[in-house]
């Protein structure tokens, strides 16, 4: 029966997955034909483009498909027959995937076609470059499930209905940017889509034939709903701090403090405020004026940001693991280590793009054709049909430039003579946790080895230097002979940076929390790595300006709940009294109105006392989900008291009457049989 | 569930906002009948329906069909009953007989040869698209799918709204063949009076959300009659109060009136109006539209347009 179901749905809906694949194939041909940097598939903004594509097709079909169905009178044609109406959401889920990998596998088709004709885009193509895609390929099926299920939802009001798309925004957020594996990712994506689809099929039964639900049902169906009330509140609370802010011509606060270094090694306090603007300051804070911010700014000294934890010890957080980027990772790399290695890591200036490919641990190039011209090695460049030496060691991740890192050798990809130069090598048991690079703390000279500007481009900065973290020390090698170790502590917490270079002079920049302080000292080596001297700045305190005006509406929409999180008052920033009379008003507020609301809807006890502790625990989110999720039944005067109850209770509310039967004696004609108790 | 009846209501109601579609109705369906609900518009027939067959959820008050709660009918429940929603929607982009294999796939007892029948019957060809049909052939389409499987209960909501009279025949005799003989059960709606005189055993009349009449269409006839007064002299400028009085009309000198249950209290009020009193036979249209009519309606419109017309 259910094979019934989805051939029906597949006949109906086919025109819909036609007409997306046309629309979609035009969206990703015209992203991709638009990218600058040419590199095809895996560019960023393609990338971003195909999420968007794929998010709204899913999206679209799924709302088509249910609102085909659920319209007027329609409805009843398809309620009713022998097949419950989970088991119909069910058909119409399956046949929606059919239609949604078939129209997406269409447009894919067309842009991995047009990804291969060079004169379309410039960059080579690897198949691959289509690993991402189909990432995101399968995000698009929560945007399916998000259309499914708001299409079955009935919407308390208008604007609510679509609420449920944050939580397809939270489900690709935590498989984007919390998962670190991309079997984590496919993983959450899944499991969000299978929770939606879960909701949506309640929702879908509820409208027709009333299916018994399981208990877990209606929490994950508040939660989805909630999520969008609080995305709402959180929208308002920004856009009307922001108001406030520009009425009251407050000063900003800050959200970061950090000291920078210029070229000559003068530092200066840099500031991020919370209105997303920079400031420089000198040491005792005095704001620079905008030339000399200018200045500074321009001449910065060039620093390596050094992660100074090895990320595979275990001892590591997971966040900081992820915030390395050298572990498998499908945050804001997109999906790195499957494309990493596919990107051309120099696209030099004979047209060839260089990679390194895992499986056979070699380097191998393609021109711009996308023809094989030979392999790299550890014994140089060997045309087709010949094996170079594989590398050996562990390959760092996060290679993608001209640097190829092992677990003990820093390798230098020469492209003019197409060989692998040893920069760096330890020996068992040293092993090596990372190596990056920095430039001369002086103006570039000319471009090294870098052929066209894309390539100049994508490779990054000139350099001068190498930073190699083995563990407990920081090896530095330089072009000018350069060579030296520092002693540098195992502690992810540190934010550890490198550069230098003039005068023979390095600076090692290291920075960290100690309780509500920021602590930064710099130390100056020579260029044998022997201390010149160590500067120990001023310990920046993390204090938030008192809340003023503008954090009016963040008090009163703070969830009570977060006040059980503990917090350091300092970066939490200092409430004023009238901040806490107006979270506590806000705080008793919500409660009463929430208890109003439940009375008002005609509530049973327990529904109102779990609704009251959301309210407690969420405050004004729970109060918008209260409204949102549950729908106002009407009220009408009571003929026995006179006030307005609720038509879904037997008895009034106030006075316990019954509704009067409708009863005329005079003209009523029912044969005692027929007439129901 | 009682033995004999296929659908009990308890106090259904339904409102839309504040608007009470449907108050308090309490009404049993016996087996094997074929049973007309009737009503002006908006009288709250297809909330009924829909409410008997789960698509929307009661107010208060509750409905059974086969005994079971209409708000969890399962799927084998929904299996016997067969289902023509109002204006026949049917997904328009499917063909005739895609329909038909699609239909034809949930049920064991689906009849092809009626289903042949009724579609030859309204000139349905199988390659045509359902959007493209007209109204009656859409109705008969709507129809056949409904009844192919030959389902106990039949529940069809205006099923002749815009069909001619031919097609309305047709839709009659289907009716009558779902139900003669087999004991199936036919409810439906309708605002065809004499097609419902035509075909039902009983009747119910929904007047402003509220049911009046549940009976047999031979109890309705008793119950209610037509009594016409021939007056003497002038006419009173208002009637005195009447039990059961469901309709009056003046046509100069004679006044109609339709009047339900008949007590000694009604007589003796109609005759201090004039001892000239006939009772004329009366149809099931008549009744019915006593009882959807306004009460305090005196004169006809007809009589008070006349009226008018002599006054200037």
């Amino acid at each position: 029966m259910m094979r019934a179901f989805i051939v029906k749905e597949l006949r109906e809906n086919a025109r819909w997955a036609l007409l997306g694949a046309g629309v979609l194939s035009a969206w990703l041909a015209i992203s991709l034909y638009s990218q600058r940097d040419g590199l095809s598939l895996v560019a960023s903004d393609f990338q971003l483009a195909m999420l968007a594509g794929f998010l709204i097709s899913g999206a679209a079909l799924g709302l088509a498909q249910i609102l085909t169905d659920t319209r007027r009178g329609r409805w009843g044609f398809i309620a009713n027959r022998p097949l419950s109406a989970g088991r119909i959401f069910v058909a119409k889920l399956l046949a929606g995937l059919g239609l949604y990998y078939a129209a997406t596998t269409i447009a894919l088709l067309v842009i991995t076609l047009l990804a291969m004709n060079t004169r379309f885009v410039r960059a080579p193509f690897s198949a691959s470059m289509l690993v991402p895609a189909i990432y995101y390929q399968l995000a698009g099926v929560v945007g399916l499930t998000i259309g499914l299920l708001i299409g079955s939802r009935r919407a308390a009001w208008i604007g609510s209905r679509v609420f449920p798309c944050i939580a397809g925004v939270m489900v690709l957020g935590a498989a984007l940017y919390v998962a670190i594996y991309f079997s984590e990712a496919v993983a959450i994506t899944l499991a969000g889509a299978g929770l939606i689809a879960l909701a949506a099929k309640a929702y879908f039964s509820h409208n027709g034939q009333y299916e018994p639900q399981r208990p877990w049902i209606k929490p994950l169906q508040v939660i989805i709903v909630g999520a969008g009330a609080a995305a709402v509140i959180a929208l308002a609370v920004n856009v009307s701090t922001e108001v406030l802010q520009t009425l009251s011509g407050a000063a900003p606060g800050y959200r970061m403090d950090q000291y920078v270094l210029d070229r000559n090694g003068n530092a200066f306090r840099y500031r991020v405020t919370d209105r997303n603007t920079m400031e420089y300051a000198d040491l005792p804070g005095n704001l620079l004026s905008e030339a000399e911010s200018e200045r500074v700014q321009r001449e910065l000294m060039p620093l390596a940001y050094v992660p100074l934890a090895d990320p595979s010890d275990s001892n590591v957080p997971r966040g900081y693991r992820q915030h390395y980027g050298d572990v498998f990772t499908v945050s804001d790399r997109y999906l790195r280590p499957m494309i990493a290695p596919h990107r051309p890591a120099v696209l030099n200036s004979d047209g060839t793009a260089w990679t390194y490919v895992s499986a056979r641990r070699r380097l191998e190039g393609i021109n711009i054709d996308g023809d094989f011209v030979g392999s790299i090695g550890l014994d140089g460049f060997h045309p087709p049909g010949e094996d170079a030496r594989p590398i050996t060691g562990k390959v760092l991740p996060g290679w993608d430039r001209q640097w190829l890192t092992t677990s003990d050798t820093v390798y230098r990809f020469n492209q003019a003579r197409r060989t692998l130069e040893t920069l760096y090598e330890v020996s068992p048991p040293e092993r090596i946790i990372g190596a990056w690079q920095f430039e001369k703390n002086s103006p570039p000279s000319a471009p090294g080895d870098i052929g066209t500007e894309d390539a100049r481009a994508f490779s990054g900065p000139r350099t001068d230097y190498l930073a190699v973290l083995t563990p407990g020390k920081l090896n530095v090698r330089g072009h000018d002979g350069t060579s030296f170790a520092v002693d540098v502590p195992n502690d992810p917490q540190i934010m550890a940076s490198i550069g230098g270079g003039v005068d023979g002079r390095f600076y090692l920049k290291m920075s960290r929390y100690e309780g509500s302080v920021h602590r930064t000292d710099v130390r100056v080596l020579d260029a044998r790595g022997q201390l010149i001297s160590r500067i120990e700045y001023p310990p920046q305190p993390i204090v938030l300006p008192p809340w003023g005006l503008a954090q009016l509406p963040m008090s009163l929409a703070i969830p009570p709940v977060a006040y059980l999180i503990p917090r350091s008052e300092e970066r939490a920033g200092v409430m004023q009294l009238q901040h806490i009379i107006a979270a506590v008003a806000a705080f008793v507020t919500t409660i009463c109105l929430i208890i109003w609301v439940c009375l008002r809807y005609g509530f049973e006890r327990s529904a109102t006392i779990t609704w009251s502790v959301l309210g407690a625990l969420f405050g004004i989110t729970a109060l918008l989900t209260l409204w949102c999720v549950r729908l106002r039944p009407a009220r009408v005067k009571c003929p026995s008291c006179g006030r307005r109850r609720v038509v879904t209770r037997q008895r009034c509310e106030h006075c316990d009457a019954e509704f009067p039967a409708p009863v005329q004696p005079d003209i009523e004609i029912f044969d005692q049989p027929l007439r129901a108790a | 569930m009682n033995d004999q009846s296929i659908i009990q209501t308890f106090g259904l109601t339904r409102y839309f906002g504040g608007k009470c579609a449907l108050d308090q109705v309490s009404f049993m369906v016996p087996r094997g009948c074929v049973f007309a609900m009737l009503g002006r518009n908006g009288s709250g027939k297809s909330t009924l329906i829909q409410m008997l067959t789960g698509l929307i959820e009661p107010t208060r008050g509750r409905a059974e069909i086969f005994g079971v709660d209409s708000s969890k009918l399962t799927p084998a429940v929904r299996g016997r009953i067969g289902y023509v929603p109002e204006g026949h929607p049917l997904p328009g982009f499917l063909r005739v007989r895609d329909l038909h294999a699609f239909q034809k796939s949930f049920y064991s007892t689906w009849n092809d040869k009626l289903f042949r029948a009724i579609i030859d019957h309204f000139s349905l060809g199988l390659t045509q698209r359902a959007g493209q049909l007209s109204r009656g052939q859409r109705a008969g389409l709507a129809l056949a799918l409904a009844m192919a499987p030959q389902p106990e209960l039949l529940v069809m909501d205006d099923p002749s709204l815009g069909l001619d009279p031919v097609a309305r025949r047709t839709l009659l005799e289907a009716m009558i063949l779902n139900t003669r003989g087999s004991g199936n059960t036919t409810f439906f709606t309708s605002h065809e009076l004499a097609d419902v005189e035509r075909v039902a055993d009983h009747v119910a009349i929904l007047d402003r959300s509220a049911l009046r009449v549940c009976c047999s269409l031979e109890t309705l006839r008793q119950r209610v009659k037509r009594l016409v007064i021939t007056l003497n002299g002038t006419a009173p400028a208002e009637l005195p109060h009447i039990p059961g009085l469901l309709q009056a009309t003046r046509h100069g000198a004679e006044l109609s009136l339709i009047v339900a249950n008949i007590t000694d209290d009604a007589r003796r009020a109609i005759a201090g109006l004039s001892p000239n009193i006939t009772e004329a036979p009366l149809t099931l249209e008549d009744a019915a539209i006593g009882y959807l009519s306004d009460r305090r309606q005196t004169f006809s419109l007809l009589d008070a347009v006349h009226t008018d017309a002599e006054a200037t």
